[in-house]
This record gives structure tokens, sequence and C-alpha cells, in this order.
């Protein structure tokens, strides 16, 4: 039977597929699971998925980057974009600069953070999720607790960022090139000030090879360590407070047990995944269900489709605590693993629990629009207002 | 299920999740980087489960059990 492939030439970055994201997603991954897109060819199943990401060889991320409509010229985002044996040597000052022993020494002061924004928001009538909660959390501790930037500066790259992923096409390469040279000059300063063994010092005093790195892969690395933290888990966290505005019976069995906290975590990892695609380009021409994909192709692995393929999670769109099987993609699987995997759970994991014993009862604010943002590489919520009952109700 | 359970970490599948670490963290080390030790060994009676869960949320199938103790029996990769 010939495949009558439907949703070729869908727009991803269109308004429709944001406002009708989980249906549009949903009947891709059924009837055209590898679709011909605006954006490239889009991978949706699991397995395909999956097999994808570890096949490096096949389907690269150097030769044509992670990035749909990727700025002409832009110089390599690190180490995502490159592949083994350098992907791993990139890697590794990462990987230990963010492993999960490495991550528990920043618990406390993790804690600390999230504890005094929650708190904060005691006595007042609601809140805005993103803007009042979960984007200030995530801007310090990464910026804080992990890279050593300056925390005032936090909202100017949050939106020098969104600008460059996520703004209108046009204006996508100038955002870019403003936020590469504000990292550029960042990074020339910190290299004539005392070292403070936080990840910009690590990343100032980067090996290749055995010798100094260039400065352009040093730019590399610290383009991809501040993008990485930022809209991603905001909106993670933004997601699970969504639900838990609109899922009471939730809500109260994670205020009265917090301990089920780690696997409602993974639940909205699965179902938020908001870097819901990434790129791949093909070193040789290959079959994908069934669809000849050509050399030199550029395709979106979108980790989203996998985390609803009911092949592999039945009944996808329901959210279930009491999921067997919780191996979701929202941090990509292979070699580009999510560096940052395990600071994100612990971030997450106390953004809810600080939350939720700061503010046991809120619903959504059904009076104020919940909005949110999709491109063809990522999917960000921009408002989620909350209402809190009156005090001592 | 059987009482004595053998688990196998394939370390050229690991990527470092450390799921297993997370769900079992009496059975699984993990390194410096956050890789898994590999190898083979035994589980506890009282780990079987936690082991069954990590092995079932290894999102690289990096993770094999195998009951009994004949070395020639196949181990169940997920």
């Amino acid at each position: 039977m010939t495949a009558e492939h439907v949703w070729d030439g869908v727009d991803l970055d269109g308004g429709d597929f944001d406002a009708d994201f989980e249906v549009m997603l949903g009947s891709i991954i059924d009837k055209c699971p590898v679709a011909k897109t605006q954006s490239g060819w889009l991978i949706t199943r699991y397995a395909d998925v999956q097999a994808c990401a570890n096949d490096w060889q096949t389907f690269s991320s150097a030769a044509g980057g992670v990035m749909p409509h990727r700025p002409e010229g832009l110089p390599p985002a690190l180490p995502i974009e490159t592949d083994p044996p350098m992907l791993l040597q990139l890697r590794k000052p990462l990987l230990k600069r963010l492993s999960v022993t490495a991550v528990a020494t920043l618990e406390d002061r993790i804690r600390a953070v999230a504890r005094e924004k929650a708190t904060a928001l005691i006595g007042r009538d609601g809140c805005e999720a993103l803007n009042d909660y979960s984007r200030p959390l995530v801007g310090e501790v990464a910026f804080g607790l992990l890279l050593g930037m300056p925390i005032e500066r936090v909202s100017y790259f949050q939106r020098i960022i969104h600008d460059a992923l996520m703004g209108p096409m046009g204006g996508r390469a100038t955002a870019f090139g403003e936020f590469l040279a504000e990292l550029g000059a960042y990074l020339e300063q910190r290299a004539h000030e005392p070292r403070r063994d936080d990840l910009v010092d690590v990343l100032l005093h980067l090996e290749v090879d055995g010798e100094d790195a260039p400065f352009l892969t040093k730019r590399g690395m610290l383009h991809l360590s501040v993008v990485g933290g930022l809209e991603t888990t905001e909106t993670v966290i933004g997601q699970a407070l969504r639900h838990l505005g609109e899922h009471p019976d939730l809500r109260e069995r994670l205020v009265e047990h917090p301990e089920d906290i780690p696997k409602a975590v993974e639940e909205f990892l699965r179902l938020s995944t908001p870097a819901w695609t990434l790129g791949r380009t093909t070193t040789r021409s290959v079959e994908l269900q069934g669809r000849e994909v050509a050399e030199n192709e550029f395709l979106l692995l979108a980790y989203a489709g996998a985390n609803r393929d009911p092949a592999e999670f039945p009944d996808p769109l329901t959210f279930d605590l009491d999921r067997p099987s919780i191996r979701h993609l929202a941090f990509g699987s292979g070699p580009h693993r999510c560096v940052g995997s395990h600071l994100a759970r612990v971030e997450l994991r106390i953004a809810l629990e600080e939350f939720l014993a700061a503010n046991p009862n809120f619903w959504i604010d059904s009076s104020r629009p919940i909005t949110t943002t999709t491109t063809s590489l990522a999917r960000h919520l921009d408002l989620v207002p909350l209402t809190f009952p009156e005090p001592g109700r | 299920m059987s009482e004595r359970m053998r688990v196998k970490v394939d370390g050229d599948r690991c990527q470092g999740h450390a799921r297993c670490h997370a769900l079992a963290p009496a059975v699984f080390e993990v390194d410096e980087y956050g890789f898994a030790l590999a190898g083979e060994f035994e589980v506890p009676v009282e780990e079987l489960d936690a082991a069954e869960d990590a092995a079932q949320g290894c999102p690289e199938r990096a993770i094999a059990l195998a009951s009994g103790w004949n070395r020639a029996e196949r181990f169940a990769w997920r």
C-alpha cells in the first residue's frame, strides 16, 4: 500500500501548529510518522527517534547543525553541533561539572533560591507561574550557582535567547549576533579576572587535544551552556504548575506525599519536552518508515513525538504517576544526551517541593489566557496565570 | 521471579542518564562523569524490584537482567 503522506508540507513554525500541538503531533505520529515538513524531515516515533539519535555516523550533528532554519554563518553551538570523537572530548568537562554528585552539592543553595521565590508569593491572591516563579528561579540557579554570570543580566539574556531561537524568523540572526557578542565580551572580561572556579572558568581553561582551546570553541561552549538551562527548565516547571492547577487531586496528593514528586517530574518532562526536536543531517541516503531520505538532508528528531508514541507510552496524553516505564526522551538519547539533565531534575523537584510547601492551594486563573510559543525546535510556555484562595481558607 | 538475579551494564550503550542510580542507588554506581559502572554482578534479593525498575527505566536499554547462575543463559535486554 502506498502511504499517503498526509502531513507533508506542514508548517511547524505556524500558529496552527502552536494552537493544536497535541492533536497535530498525535496525528503525525499515527498517520505520517516520517513527514516532510517545511523545516525538514520530522521523525516522530520512539523507536526511530532513538535509533537515529544513536546512529551519529549516519545522522550527523556537525554537518548541518541541530537547529532548523539555522541562520547562515552562525558559529556552532558546542558541544551539540559536533560529532564523536570531538563531542566526548568537549562534553567531559561539562559532564564532570554537571554529574549527579556535583549537582547534589548545589542542592541546598538551589533550595534556598526556590524557597525565597516561593515564600515571596505567600499572601498574594495569585501569580504568573513563569514570570513570578520559574523564570527568575531557573535564571538565578543557572547564572548564580553554575555559570558564574551576573544575575542582574539574566532577564536580558532570557529575552535575547528567546528572540534568537523563537522570535520572528527575520530577526533571529541579529539576535544571535548580539547574544554571541555579549558572551564574547564577558569571556574577555573574565579572562583578566581572578579565577572563581565556576563554569565560565572551566570554559576559559578548556583544552582541546591538550592545547588551550580556540576562543570560538570556548564561546560556542558558553553559548550552549547559557541557552541549555534557561527556556527549557522554566517551561517544564511552568507546565507542571499548570497541570497541578488544573488537577487538584494530583496537587493534593503531591502536597501530602512529596516523595511522589520525582515520579511526577518524569511525567512532566515526558509531556512537556520543551526542546521538542533537535536536528541532524544525513551523511548517506537512508530508508525510514518506508520513505527514502537522501544524503545531506536535514531532519528533526521529535523527542516530543517519541514521548507521545502510544507504542511506548499507552494512552500517551494521560498524566500517569504509576506508569511502569518512564524512559522518556525529553533529554534525548545517544551521545548527545542532555548534559544538564541531572541539574534539571534536581531543579524541577526542588522547585515543585518548595512551591507546594509554600503555596499548597492554587488553581488556574481562567480569566486570563495560558499562552505558548511553538517553533520547529522548541515549545515554550509564556504565561500561566494562577490564583490563590484567600489567606486562611 | 527467581530469588537470585544477575545484572549486566553495557558500558558501550550507557550515556550517563544515571536513571539506574536514581531508581536503584544500592545496585548501580556512577563514575565522576555520571556513567554507570559497567560489568556484571549479583543483585541482592531486597533490591530486585529496584533493579527491575532501573532496567526498565534506562533510556539507552543498557541494563540487562538474568535470573539464575548459568552463565550461558541469555541476558534479557529491554
